[in-house]
């Protein structure tokens, strides 16, 4: 499998089910997971982008320790994609526009949860290595970014 | 010179801008906006420097589809540009036109157009409107990189030129028409050079600086008006660098971190003004300002009647 394979199957799982879980530790080495609203963005191949707010926890786990995982599926549950990488916190004017123009239409939930529109900032994941699973044949393939 | 009253005017209306986008972004991912929604985060000193050096009884603005920016700069009512976002009645266009079609008469804020370039020769036939009526005025036209290659924008350009029309053309470069890199699709990297290919002047410019942009339009428009003189600005704003195949994205320092949060025009003036000696208390309270004025546009527009069904059958021209 190639990266833009991996990328194109990351785009197709999104496209089906708009989102994704985001898995991060936090300070004392707990994993914690929530359902995410990622993107892959035209031109900037090799990372996934989704928002938060300052004011969320997600903040400070993300400052401490950097390493994360997606995970993706489709609503038929038999297409997996897991991506392994390092997430950045950017907090810039024009990257905020450009991924709220993609994702803007589907972030109810963030705006119910966040009330401040000025708090929110990118996450921007830098993919390490990527695997696509299937479950239904036990099917697995991985890339690596690096 | 720009002083510090004029830059505290250009500071208050970025942050209008600034707090309206952010409010328009909100509202959109709540649902309550329909269609496409073309944010203009980051790119506020263009609109702002360049609008803000025009005399808008005379003057026109002409401009591209991310046009919410160019619409409050001109001074149109916040709450009439946000319940066009919303398709209020009350809208500017009547709840008709959406993100893409900001329109004042008044404020001769001409559009907001939804077609890429082609505001250019409209803008370029309001030119030629003030040649022939013999007036003083100039036309700002505001369009992306993604236009600067259209056919219309070299016949404009031409044009403009041979009839001595007052139009100074802004090319917004954003460095990315529709997430396509500029450089995978333009042969040359500074597009104020194809002003040369028609005879008139061209510029290019640091949009993340509104002084800079505002001192620069300033002038430019100055000859427009007396000298009937057409020209071609390159206003290029900051989109933090992307990655391409051929340049792998990579995990960011701390310092890179921060310098990407510096890039931001409002930062950029805010610092100035601390330096002229503003108040960081008066800094705050023009914030608060701009975010009640975008919070009671969004109260106003979601208060607002919807058109009436008949409406469908108003307005129409063709």
């Amino acid at each position: 499998m190639t990266k833009s394979q991996f990328l194109i199957e990351i785009e197709s799982l999104l496209e089906n089910a708009k989102t994704a879980i985001l898995a991060t530790v936090d300070r004392d080495g707990s994993p914690r997971m929530r359902w995410m609203t990622p993107a892959i963005l035209k031109d900037r191949a090799g990372a996934i982008y989704a928002v938060t707010s300052l004011d969320f926890d997600k903040r400070r786990q993300l400052e401490a320790n950097a390493s994360v995982q997606w995970m993706f599926q489709n609503k038929g549950l038999d297409r997996i994609a897991y991506a392994d990488g390092k997430a950045n916190l950017i907090e810039n004017a024009s990257m905020r526009a450009e991924v709220l123009e993609e994702i803007g239409s589907k972030l109810g939930v963030f705006w119910k949860l966040n009330s401040d529109a000025g708090s929110l900032v990118v996450v921007e994941t830098i993919i390490e290595r990527g695997r696509s699973f299937l479950p239904m044949t036990g099917e697995s393939r991985i890339v690596d970014f690096n | 010179m720009t002083d510090t009253k004029q830059k505290t005017a250009l500071y208050k209306r970025m942050l209008l801008i600034r707090r309206f986008e952010e409010k328009a972004a909100q509202m959109y991912g709540l649902r309550k906006i329909g269609g496409f929604c073309h944010l203009y985060i980051g790119q506020e000193a263009v609109a702002t420097g360049a609008i803000g050096a025009l005399d808008l009884k005379r003057d026109y603005i002409v401009a591209a589809y991310r046009d919410h920016g160019h619409a409050l700069a001109s001074g149109m009512d916040p709450k009439a540009v946000m319940a066009e976002l919303y398709g209020k009645v009350t809208g500017c266009s009547k709840g008709k036109g959406g993100s893409m079609h900001m329109f004042d008469i008044e404020k001769h804020m001409f559009g907001g157009n939804g077609i890429v370039g082609s505001q250019i020769p409209v803008a370029t036939g309001v030119g030629l409107k003030i040649r022939y009526r013999e007036e003083d005025g100039v036309v700002l036209c505001f369009f992306g990189d993604g236009a600067i290659h259209q056919g219309a924008f070299h016949e404009s350009l031409n044009l403009a030129k041979i009839y001595g029309l007052p139009v100074v053309y802004i090319c917004e470069n954003n460095q990315y028409g529709m997430g396509t890199d500029f450089r995978r699709v333009s042969a040359v990297d500074d597009f104020s050079v194809m002003a040369a290919s028609y005879g008139i002047e061209g510029r290019q410019i640091d949009g993340m600086d509104v002084i800079t942009v505002h001192e620069n339009v300033k002038e430019i428009v100055e000859k427009a008006r007396t000298e009937h003189l057409p020209s071609l600005l390159e206003i290029k704003t900051y989109r933090y660098k992307g990655h391409s195949m051929s340049d792998p994205a990579k995990y960011r320092t701390r310092e890179e971190l921060e310098d990407y949060k510096e890039r931001d025009p409002i930062l950029i003036l805010k610092k100035g003004l601390l330096e002229d000696g503003v108040q960081a208390s008066d800094l705050e309270a023009w914030d608060k300002e701009a975010k009640k004025l975008s919070e009671e546009a969004a109260s106003f527009a979601e208060e607002s009647p919807e058109p009436e069904i008949e409406a469908l059958y108003s307005d129409i021209l063709a």
